[in-house]
């Protein structure tokens, strides 16, 4: 609001207001330096995000290319391992640590993907749903109660039946399974913020309710929403790696966690590496942004009868 | 009551409604499924006498109508691999198997985690406390596939305790019991701790107290059945967790139940079996909620009069 | 009055968190005699409440801690009680009832079982007999039709309601001392006044003694025998109750008095004390009020001011008030 919109409103209002009250929203208080948990998680989860974007340049071998001579070496420490393929090689001669780290870079984007859209959409109608009410309101909860009653994994499998297995519709579809919850965490929020005087003044003062949405409640809503985002990492990684195992996930020879286990799924015995350390990369992932945001959610939001 | 419960029921059937024209039209997007079921050597003529056998030249709404007449009727359709036998008859088959499996799974979760949860926020900061919390924590970051793949190999390969697939024994139930419940282990512990942790805090807890009452009194009577009202909840959750767990788990350990069937017809492109039991499952679910909801109302005196 | 019932001597209770103690109560000392109502007045935060939940022993766990002095009921010290005892003795010697009835109630239970669960907790009374004292306690409380109420639960009934359901639980066992922290704050003003006739109908009935807790002093005027005023974790003035409205003695009674405004008083403006109460992990040195003392001395600022008797039974906290008769 322009310095003079406020103090049309305070005259209309016809109470004398000290500035501290207009300025003052929910939220804006002096944050906290963050504590050394959300330090540390964020740094693990920004080496993550470092690894898969600078992937091309640390890998080193070729994700996709193998020799079938140098197949099922197992990893350095153990005996035939070397130095040359640090994590072993697969039934193709793959580099298995090249191809962790471009499986880094295939989930993460998904993972940045369904972030942006599930996030973008959801957070986009929860606000209309909460702010607008009425008719807004009754459609959207109905469809996000629809999302939330059908098990969308099965009909994950479903789309892979018909379209196999295939990176966009990998990202529809977990997109599609998670929208709702944004949606519904944006409309709570919405509806606590919405009866705060800051939003009547701005009313006062002549705003539109699409300038409202935009400049008071979305800032307001934003931090419980990117908790809700860091934390959803986790899911999206494991549905991800879940479907790319069962074959409609993500399409070979794309270098993916899940397609890497279920290749190696049947040489368990022999080359237990193939299995067990996409899976602890997994771990580390889910664990990482899990972490987090459990730490974000602490540091923002601190409990009133903490002990 | 009463009017809960219609409300509920009615919202379920709509719920059932809107996913059987999804999965309908779903399968519609999947092309022709004649050159399918004949294979490529089909005359002209074959292809249109198939086609208005299946109806397949009727209009879309019709042809949904037909398919709801049918599956209300027990036909969903036949398998197009070998034996052509009814989706419905392959469904059937598995659901013992499938059944078994997610109760075990659901049972071992309620037992371990409930209890974990209580005596976690009980002794809130305590090693107990901090130790259960990581093992959920890590419970959680893994995909059950992995755990059971893992379980499998140290259990069954390594130590030879447990056979590594298998259907009919108490033995083979074990390993893939617990690779799914540990997701929902997991869930379990958690909300039950936050949810007793808040219980914990609130007035009528420190009435009970003033009352006299001893600490085990104040904790499974009065704290805990307040904090089961989210717990129920995630019942329903879990439910979902459960289904998607069996696909998975079920694959890998070779158990022959709904959640094997799905995933041989996916990856066999069995378009029929696929939507059957999708469908199937789906009603299932939804059906698993409605009742979740009924007991959600039961537990809470709250919730009957909204 | 009679007999010394409850003797709170030099009682403290500190929260210890790793990051900073809070001295919620610090050298706190005063007694209720029997058939008496004691009041306990202040701002909020200033220890009230906290001095009441030491009685019982039921602060919140691990921050608070009582660290020093005795509470003498009954022959022994409560400050040395082991669990077992203190169960015996909250709800059947000592009851409480607690400021928010929306929330003191278990949502789940009926009110029936969650007053019987009360009696039986404290006598050996079951079945028929059971029913029969719960719709009597019920009736005491002036509750319309009880034998139909009992299956109701919390959430059917308005907050007077709720409120004498807390009260009928907390005198059901028949306890000679009953605390009640601001019980009247949720609720309407109408509401107020008959729950305070109902306390002291009871009060006489039973022949409790009470622990008032307020910052209202018309509560005080129409319900205390005695008063005890305090601040920032101290008794700053304990007094018979005509006293303290009429010889208010310590500058900050004499405050709070002041800004109680009366109806025939015309002002513009209303009278509040200058400045905050202190924060208790980061108290003055010296008289805890003296920043915002218009009384306040070079003395004031050295040391805390010890007892200091100024009539029959009055004792006040100040420097200023030494070498007056």
């Amino acid at each position: 609001m322009t310095v003079f919109k406020k103090r049309a409103a305070t005259r209309k209002l016809g109470i004398e207001m000290s500035d501290a009250l207009i300025i003052e929203k929910p939220g804006k208080r002096g944050k906290r330096r963050p504590s050394p948990t959300v330090i540390i998680f964020s740094i693990i989860g920004a080496i993550l995000l470092l690894t898969a974007i600078l992937a091309p340049w640390i890998a080193p071998h070729n994700p996709n290319v193998g020799v079938l001579y140098d197949r099922l070496k197992p990893p350095f420490w153990q005996k035939g391992g070397s130095l040359e393929f640090p994590l072993g090689t697969d039934t193709l001669g793959r580099d298995v640590l090249s191809r962790l780290i471009y499986g880094a870079r295939t989930t993460l984007s998904v993972c940045a993907l369904v972030v942006v859209i599930a996030g973008s959409l959801g957070t986009f109608l929860g606000i209309i749903a909460g702010y607008l009410g009425n008719w807004f309101d009754i459609i959207i909860m109905r469809a996000v109660d629809l999302v939330f009653s059908l098990p969308t994994v099965l009909l994950a499998l479903l789309l892979g039946a018909i379209f196999g297995p295939s990176f966009e519709i990998l990202v529809f579809i977990i997109s599609f399974t998670l929208w709702a919850g944004y949606a519904r965490m944006a409309r709570a929020e919405t509806l606590k913020i919405k009866g705060f005087d800051f939003i009547s003044l701005a009313k006062v003062a002549g705003c539109s309710r699409s300038s409202i949405m935009a400049r008071h409640i979305f800032p307001n809503v934003l931090s419980p929403i990117i908790i809700l985002a860091t934390l959803q990492v986790g899911t999206i990684v494991i549905v991800e790696a879940s479907l790319s195992f069962l074959g409609v996930g993500i399409p070979p020879p794309t270098a993916d966690w899940g397609s890497m286990i279920s290749d190696g799924r049947s040489y368990i015995v022999t080359a237990w590496w193939l299995c067990i350390i996409p899976g602890l990369a997994i771990a580390l992932t889910v664990l990482t942004f899990n972490l987090l945001g459990d730490s974000l959610n602490d540091w923002l939001n601190p409990l009133i009868h903490r002990q | 009551m009463q009017r809960y419960l219609l409300k509920r029921i009615l919202q379920a059937i709509i719920t059932v409604f809107l996913m059987s024209v999804v999965i309908f039209l779903l399968g519609r997007l999947s092309g022709d499924p004649v050159p399918l079921l004949l294979g490529d050597l089909a005359t002209k003529d074959e292809a249109a006498l198939i086609t208005k056998q299946l109806g397949l030249d009727k209009p879309i709404p019709v042809q949904y109508a037909i398919f709801v007449k049918n599956a209300l009727h027990g036909d969903l359709g036949k398998s197009v691999r070998g034996a052509h036998r009814t989706v419905v008859s392959l469904i059937m088959e598995r659901i013992p198997a499938t059944f078994e499996l997610a109760a075990v799974a659901a049972f071992l979760s309620i037992i371990l985690g409930i209890p974990i949860g209580i005596i976690s926020a009980a002794r809130r900061g305590s090693f107990l406390d901090t130790s259960g919390r990581v093992l959920v924590m890590l419970g959680q970051s893994v995909p059950a596939f992995w755990i059971g793949i893992v379980l499998m190999y140290i259990v069954s390969v390594q130590l030879r305790w447990l056979p590594t697939s298998g259907y009919g024994s108490f033995k083979q139930i074990i390993l893939p019991a617990v690779s799914l419940s540990i997701i929902n282990l997991a869930g379990i512990v958690r909300l039950t701790r936050s949810s007793m942790l808040d219980v914990l805090n609130a007035e009528y807890i420190k009435l009970a107290r003033i009352k006299g009452l001893s600490e085990r009194v104040v904790i499974w009577k009065h704290a805990f059945s307040n904090s089961l009202i989210p717990v129920l909840t995630f019942v329903g959750t879990m439910l979902t967790g459960l289904m998607t767990g069996v696909v998975v788990v079920e694959t890998i350990f070779a158990w022959p139940g709904l959640g094997r069937l799905a995933w041989e017809a996916v990856t066999q492109r069995d378009f029929p079996v696929t939507q059957g039991v999708v469908l199937f499952m789906t009603f299932l679910f939804i059906t698993a909620n409605l009742v979740v909801d009924i007991l959600y109302a039961y537990v809470d005196p709250r919730i009957r009069y909204t | 009055m009679g007999n010394r019932l409850l003797d709170v001597i030099d009682l403290k209770t500190y929260f210890i968190t790793p990051r900073s103690v809070v001295k919620a109560v610090d050298g706190v000392s005063f007694h209720v005699d029997e058939n008496e109502t004691l009041g306990i007045v202040g701002e909020s935060g200033c220890g009230k409440t906290v001095t009441s939940l030491s009685i019982l022993r039921l602060l919140p766990r691990p921050a608070g801690t009582i660290v020093g002095g005795k509470i003498m009921f009954e022959g022994l010290d409560i400050v040395k009680m082991t669990e077992k005892q203190l169960q015996r003795i909250r709800g059947g010697k000592i009851s409480m009832i607690l400021q928010d009835p929306m929330a003191s109630l278990n949502p789940v239970f009926n009110i029936g079982n969650q007053i019987g669960e009360a009696i039986t907790t404290h006598t050996k009374i079951t079945g028929k007999n059971l029913v029969l004292r719960v719709i009597d306690i019920l009736q005491r409380v002036k509750i319309p039709s009880p034998e139909a109420r009992i299956r109701d639960f919390p959430h059917q009934m308005s907050g007077g309601m709720k409120q004498r359901v807390v009260g009928a639980i907390s005198i059901s066992c028949h306890p000679r001392l009953l605390i009640a922290d601001e019980p009247t704050t949720s609720l309407d003003v109408t509401i107020q006044a008959q729950y305070l006739q109902l306390l002291k109908d009871l009060q006489a009935e039973f022949g409790m003694s009470l622990i008032f807790i307020t910052h209202d002093f018309g509560i005080v005027a129409s319900m205390c025998d005695r008063v005890a005023v305090m601040y920032a974790g101290k008794v700053v003035e304990t007094a018979p109750v005509r006293d303290i409205f009429f010889r208010p003695a310590h500058p900050y009674t004499v405050a709070l008095l002041k800004a109680v405004p009366k109806l025939e008083t015309e002002t513009d403006r209303l009278i509040s004390i200058k400045g905050q109460p202190p924060r208790l992990d980061n108290l003055p040195e010296g008289c805890s009020f003296s920043p915002r003392c218009f009384q306040c001395g070079d003395g004031c600022l050295r040391a805390e001011p010890t007892l200091v008797q100024v009539g029959l039974d009055h004792y006040a906290r100040c420097w200023q008030l030494q070498g007056k008769p």
